[in-house]
């Protein structure tokens, strides 16, 4: 690990949050705009229904947000080191799924989302 | 015809139900590996882009003319379309699927994309490298289990 860690750090969490809460404004905005169309002329109007929801565009924008915090973090860090965040931003994704957004969740998804997590930090190993 | 009508709603119920909801998961799971794929092929060609044009200049001058060449560049531009188109196949995934079922897919695009870095720069893989790839994908049969959409 080369460069600043804690800032390293710092910048990683960041990503790991912005990318957590536009996973679950995206979800929550989805949930409001409704399935997408089989159909393919139904398919531009409802890219544009599903853009112009707020939840939806704001989850966007923080997944955008995300991509120069997730760019500098790695420049200063080893992928080994950063990617387990990744696996971090799941594991949450998951608890807010259930503390928000009320799914039900089996047990096996809690075991396979862990072991997801640990199966990518065992990737990035170096 | 009340209780003609409510059984045959029953009996709906219990043929067209199950039918559907398979359906429904599979559009989603369509839609998550197609995310999957876009991610990890515009991750790869990027890189492979980026490897023809070369590394970024280090001096403010050298910055236009080398984000101008990579504009030239088919396979950049490729690589930053694809994840616009992720983004709204995502959209569909998440308008079928339980966050909690599609998000761990994240997990494989990074595990596949790691492994295919390693390819496109004729490194070796390491070995637990496989055995993370292993572990997620194990980790996925398990956490995509269940109610689904």
């Amino acid at each position: 690990m080369n460069g600043n860690p804690t800032f390293a750090v710092l910048l990683l969490l960041l990503t790991v949050a912005l990318t957590v809460t536009s996973q679950v404004l995206l979800k929550q905005g989805m949930l409001g705009v409704g399935k997408s169309p089989r159909c393919l002329p139904q398919l531009l109007p409802f890219v544009w229904r599903a853009i112009a929801n707020p939840r939806v565009l704001i989850g966007l924008l923080c997944g955008i947000a995300g991509i120069p915090s997730w760019v500098i973090a790695l420049s200063l860090s080893d992928l080994s080191f950063a990617y387990p965040f990744m696996g971090l931003a799941i594991v949450l994704v998951l608890t807010l799924s259930s503390a928000v957004l009320h799914e039900r969740i089996p047990v096996s998804r809690w075991i396979g989302v862990v072991a997801v997590a640990a199966g990518l930090w065992l990737a990035a190993l170096r | 015809m009340g209780f003609n009508g409510r059984g045959r709603t029953v009996v709906n119920q219990h043929t067209q139900v199950p039918r559907r909801k398979n359906r429904t998961t599979a559009f989603a799971l369509l839609y998550i590996l197609l995310w999957v794929a876009f991610t990890v092929a515009g991750e790869v060609l990027l890189k492979q882009g980026l490897l023809e044009v070369g590394a970024a200049p280090k001096s403010l001058g050298g910055i236009l003319p080398f984000l101008a060449a990579s504009m030239m560049n088919i396979r950049v531009l490729l690589g930053l379309a694809c994840p616009i188109v992720a983004t709204v196949v995502w959209l569909f995934a998440l308008s079928y699927a339980q966050l909690s079922f599609a998000y761990p897919f994240t997990g494989l695009a990074i595990v596949l994309v790691l492994i295919l870095s390693d390819v496109v720069l004729h490194e070796s893989i390491p070995l637990t490298r496989w055995a993370g790839i292993v572990v997620v994908s194990a980790g996925l049969l398990l956490a995509s289990r269940g109610a689904r959409a």
